[in-house]
């Protein structure tokens, strides 16, 4: 992992003193243990901040929206799932690519804080031992081994090289077999009253934080429709339908752009599984329209295009 | 369901609605479930309507637009057409009764088969179980 920072920090640097760039966003050290922060890299002083994360699960393109209409020049350090967000935006004119510079990164997948929580409880302190952490908590230690940390999207990744960059860090790595969505048919097979109890249910715990939207990088409207009041499309509070429903919509309104970083389900508070939606929107899209979000920098968004023969099944 | 369904039906301007008012001049007699809302073209239809208004107590959904092909705005149609798939999977997905919300292609000439498409949604809706699937509990009675 070092030798990955390194590089990264080597490349920052390199663009800073250089002045290509305004600033690098990348990782930073976070403050509480086995968590990464996003960090805005301005000064070539302080490029030793940067460093590349185990638990990075921040998708860093979401900062890039916010620059929409500045003429900053921004660095970006980005993994597979990164970058491809990174392609949606460009395809959504949200930045221009001659203002950026990728730092593309080869990532062996992250792990999750969130699985970590699950698995060992509140954590204290954190040490990595090679294959596995140790966990200090406050009912004692815990070694628990990166493969159980890893969450449900790195392991679906088949993504795992920048699909855009300037310059890339990291080895290459050979993608899985299959095509990672083994997950969504496993839960097709529930029968549909256990499927709606199973989202009625994951809901409930939803306090409508939109800590979800806030970190997705194509969750970018400058108003969303959940806070739109005339007409009010989801009424405020925690109904359970008004919990579903706005989950369902904004998984929608992701389809055909989510990279499934798995930072929606990382940032939410209550650890409610977001994910089995996202990636069956994914699947839709694929298997539907034949698109993958964010790996070919020249298709059409779907559903901004069409084909005359479209299946249609469906329609009476 | 053993009371009569409640069917809010999305008919575009050029094509169903006029096909249901074909179907009414013509004398034809269909099922009275249905509650229309005239649309423009069924692109207008945003995903989040049909949602509402199972929210709102509708038993079932029915959208029915243009054949494609013959929309008045040239393309509406098939772009809804792909909104629509992406919704119907992710509802089915998350487990909502089949037959429930149901697309159609309704030509203005089409009386018999709009007559036809509302039989068949009212067959449709009137087995399903349990239609208080997204139907929001209120404190308070509605109507």
């Amino acid at each position: 992992m070092s030798s990955m920072t390194d590089a990264i920090r080597e490349e920052a640097r390199k663009i800073l003193s250089d002045g290509k760039v305004d600033f690098v966003i990348g990782y930073a050290e976070g403050d509480t243990p086995i968590q990464a922060k996003p960090v805005f890299i301005s000064r070539v002083e302080d490029v030793d901040k940067l460093v590349w994360p185990s638990f990075g699960l921040v998708n860093l393109a979401t900062y890039l929206s916010r620059y929409r209409t500045s003429k900053d020049r921004i660095g970006i350090v980005a993994k597979g799932c990164d970058s491809r967000s990174i392609v949606a935006l460009l395809k959504e004119n949200q930045i221009d690519r001659d203002r950026l510079f990728i730092i593309g990164v080869n990532c062996p997948g992250m792990l999750s804080r969130q699985v970590a929580r699950e698995k060992a409880g509140e954590i204290i302190a954190a040490e990595n031992k090679g294959e596995t952490w140790s966990f200090t908590t406050v009912e004692g230690n815990k070694e628990v081994s990166c493969f159980e940390l890893m969450p449900s999207n790195c392991a679906a990744c088949r993504h795992h090289a920048p699909v855009i960059s300037d310059v890339v860090v990291g080895d290459p790595i050979t993608e899985p077999d299959g095509d990672g969505y083994d997950s969504v048919r496993e839960f097709e097979k529930k029968s549909a009253p256990e499927r709606y109890q199973y989202l009625m249910s994951e809901m409930s715990a939803c306090i409508r934080c939109y800590a979800c939207r806030q970190a997705c990088p194509t969750c970018n409207c400058d108003e969303c429709f959940v806070d739109i009041t005339q007409p009010r499309w989801v009424d405020k509070g925690l109904e359970s339908t008004d919990l579903a429903i706005w989950q369902l919509i904004r998984v929608y309104h992701q389809a055909g752009r989510c990279v499934d970083c798995g930072a929606c389900e990382e940032a939410c508070p209550m650890g409610v599984k977001l994910l089995w939606l996202t990636r069956k929107m994914n699947f839709i899209v694929k298997e539907r329209f034949g698109f993958e979000a964010g790996v070919d920098p020249e298709a059409l968004p779907p559903l901004a295009t069409y084909e005359k023969d479209d299946s249609q099944e469906f329609i009476l | 369901m053993d009371k009569e369904p409640r069917i809010l039906a999305f008919l575009c301007n050029w094509c169903s609605y006029a096909g249901a008012d074909l179907a009414g001049t013509s004398r034809i007699q269909y099922p009275t479930t249905l509650r229309v809302l005239r649309v423009p073209c069924s692109a207008r239809v945003n995903p989040q309507f049909i949602l509402k208004a199972l929210q709102e107590g509708a038993d079932g959904v029915l959208v029915s637009g243009c054949h494609p092909g013959d929309c008045h705005y040239l393309e509406g149609n098939y772009y809804a057409r792909r909104k629509f798939a992406a919704m119907r999977d992710l509802l089915e997905y998350v487990g909502l009764e089949k037959g429930r919300v149901r697309f159609s292609w309704v030509s203005a000439a089409e009386g018999g088969k709009f007559a036809e498409v509302v039989k068949e949604v009212t067959n449709g809706v009137k087995q399903v179980k349990d239609t208080t699937q997204f139907l929001k509990k209120r404190d308070w009675p509605v109507e």
